[in-house]
């Protein structure tokens, strides 16, 4: 494997950036000075970046490393480079979970409403793990999950308040500034093991894009690997989910963005690469939202992420359309 | 060593042909004919483990030794496999596909057309150039047996050739190779070239409802066609 400083230098700055930069100019000579010193403290700016901005920034971080690592396992699982972590339907399971537990004035906070969601799909998926033989069976149940959850979340729209319908939407928009330093936390941690879990079965995965049947004449355990991915895949999905909304566009458009620059690369490679572009696009597309905040028009993270990725990803495709046709 | 079956029955949830025993010499080119649909492809994947068998079993025999196919991790050193697509969309380099299943430089001692293609990336080889690299993968995985199925089925003529010569190489090395094919004349006149001491030990069968009925190794190309016809 080849360390990229590049790349991680550029989650980094982005990292920084993204802590440093905002509304309140906060004084960080005396914040930093007063780490080692143990000086006067200003106890706004202390308390912005503590709770408001560290939060955020390490959110956005995890979950865009997160969501890029769960699009690479998707396309490479279901070797189609226009699967992405939604198709599982358990980001479809977390929308059904925050519309019954909103629209049906449950009292249940929402990000605890989509976990269960979430959950609730994944375990739907693990019943029928022994049955879908092939990832493209996996594949249509979750498009089918995806069709009922909207039904349904349509026909509870129909006849919820205003109030409701407007968190609801609101949930649906996603965003980074919900977190809380513990939530972030545990998405930081999440972030290590679905790496170290990424790092351990690169080899398998490089064995399954030459084949399904050949993949396993090389010894890869085909039922055991399936088990791992939807295990962490529901794990982290429904973790990020409840922490951020349904992010729709990061873990389909990161590994295109990643192999754009890098198309010649296994997965060990790309474990890497992906995993800072992820943190560079969430990070970067949440600075974009807050700054529109600042202009007060508010932009939603998902719009904000589909604006940015559609046109990169139309590009990358356009660029490279005889790989995929 | 030889690979034996033992009163197998193949396919999914009903058996393809009547049960199969037969065993196959270590060291031969076995070529196993049929039409579409007798199960040729079916027969390969069980013996490789990756379907199991209905009835039956496939071992590989010494006089000393005998191995299962469900202990898929040392069944893997003996047995590996060659499909008849090369696969797509793969980001991998040649060096880095060989890499999966040994050193890369052992393959190219062997197949030394290999190391112009060592830094491209598998799928912007031509199928004829990666169905090569997929069979020095497959190479490198197991000296001894050999499973292809059609080979040469997308290849045009240079790239068949190619991969009949790598089967030879195979061979001389001490390997065994079974191989489902259409290409009659490929596999004539491979059997009419191959070193004599190879296709002493080799056979050709034809699968069908009725099981694996032989034919002989030197059989003329006419009378192949008329066998399957």
């Amino acid at each position: 494997m080849k360390i990229r400083p590049l790349l991680l230098l550029m989650m980094l700055l982005a990292f920084v950036l993204h802590v440093a930069l905002g509304e309140v100019d906060i004084a960080w000579g005396g914040l930093l000075g007063a780490m080692f010193t143990g000086g006067e403290v200003n106890d706004l700016h202390a308390t912005i970046v503590k709770e408001v901005r560290m939060p955020r920034a390490l959110t956005a971080m995890a979950s865009g490393t997160l969501l890029g690592w769960l699009g690479l396992l998707m396309q490479t699982w279901f070797r189609n480079p226009l699967a992405g972590p939604g198709v599982l339907g358990i980001t479809s399971g977390g929308s059904l979970g925050v519309a019954l537990a909103v629209l049906l004035g449950l009292a249940l906070p929402a990000w605890m409403a989509a976990a269960v969601g979430c959950f609730v799909v994944l375990l739907l998926i693990g019943v029928g793990a022994r049955r879908f033989v092939s990832p493209v069976t996996t594949l249509v149940f979750g498009l089918m999950i995806s069709y009922a959850v909207s039904a349904i979340v349509t026909v509870l729209q129909s006849s919820a308040t205003a109030e409701a319908l407007q968190t609801f939407v609101f949930w649906g928009m996603g965003t980074f500034a919900k977190a809380s330093l513990s939530q972030a936390m545990f998405c930081v941690g999440l972030q290590a093991l679905l790496g170290m879990w990424m790092m351990r079965r690169a080899k398998w995965l490089d064995m399954w894009t030459l084949g399904e049947d050949l993949a396993q004449t090389m010894g890869v355990p085909k039922s055991r690997l399936h088990l791992e991915i939807l295990l962490l895949t529901g794990l982290v999905l429904g973790v990020v989910t409840s922490v951020c909304g349904p992010l729709a566009f990061l873990g389909l458009a990161t590994p295109h963005v990643y192999r754009f620059f890098h198309p010649d690369r296994g997965h060990l490679d790309a474990i890497q690469g992906i995993g800072a572009w992820g943190a560079v696009l969430a990070l970067l597309a949440d600075g974009v939202v807050r700054f529109t905040d600042s202009l007060a028009m508010h932009w939603p993270l998902n719009a904000v992420l589909a604006i940015l990725g559609a046109p990169v990803v139309l590009a990358v495709l356009w660029k490279r359309n005889h790989d995929w046709s | 060593m030889n690979l034996v079956l033992n009163d197998l029955e193949v396919g999914h949830m009903h058996p393809l042909t009547a049960p199969l025993t037969r065993s196959f010499g270590a060291g031969g080119m076995h070529v196993v004919l049929g039409a579409n649909g007798a199960g040729k492809t079916t027969l390969l994947r069980t013996v490789l483990g990756v379907q199991s068998p209905l009835k039956g079993e496939v071992v590989l025999k010494t006089e000393t030794n005998v191995l299962r196919a469900n202990d898929i991790s040392t069944w893997g050193k003996h047995v590996a496999f060659v499909p008849s697509m090369p696969p797509k969309h793969v980001g991998l380099t040649v060096a880095e596909v060989l890499s999966l299943s040994g050193p890369w430089e052992e393959a190219v001692s062997y197949h030394p057309q290999l190391e112009p293609w060592l830094n491209r990336r598998l799928s912007t080889l031509s199928d004829g150039q990666a169905q090569q690299v997929m069979a020095a993968r497959a190479m490198l995985q197991s000296k001894d047996w050999l499973m292809l199925d059609e080979p040469t089925a997308f290849l045009d003529i240079r790239g068949q050739r190619h991969l009949w010569e790598m089967l030879t190489t195979h061979l001389n090395r001490g390997g065994s190779v079974m191989l489902a094919t259409h290409d009659l004349r490929g596999m004539h006149r491979w059997m009419h070239e191959a070193p004599a001491d190879i296709t002493a030990l080799s056979s050709i069968h034809q699968l069908s409802t009725q099981g694996l009925s032989p034919l002989a190794y030197d059989a003329s190309l006419d009378a192949l066609e008329a066998a399957l016809g």
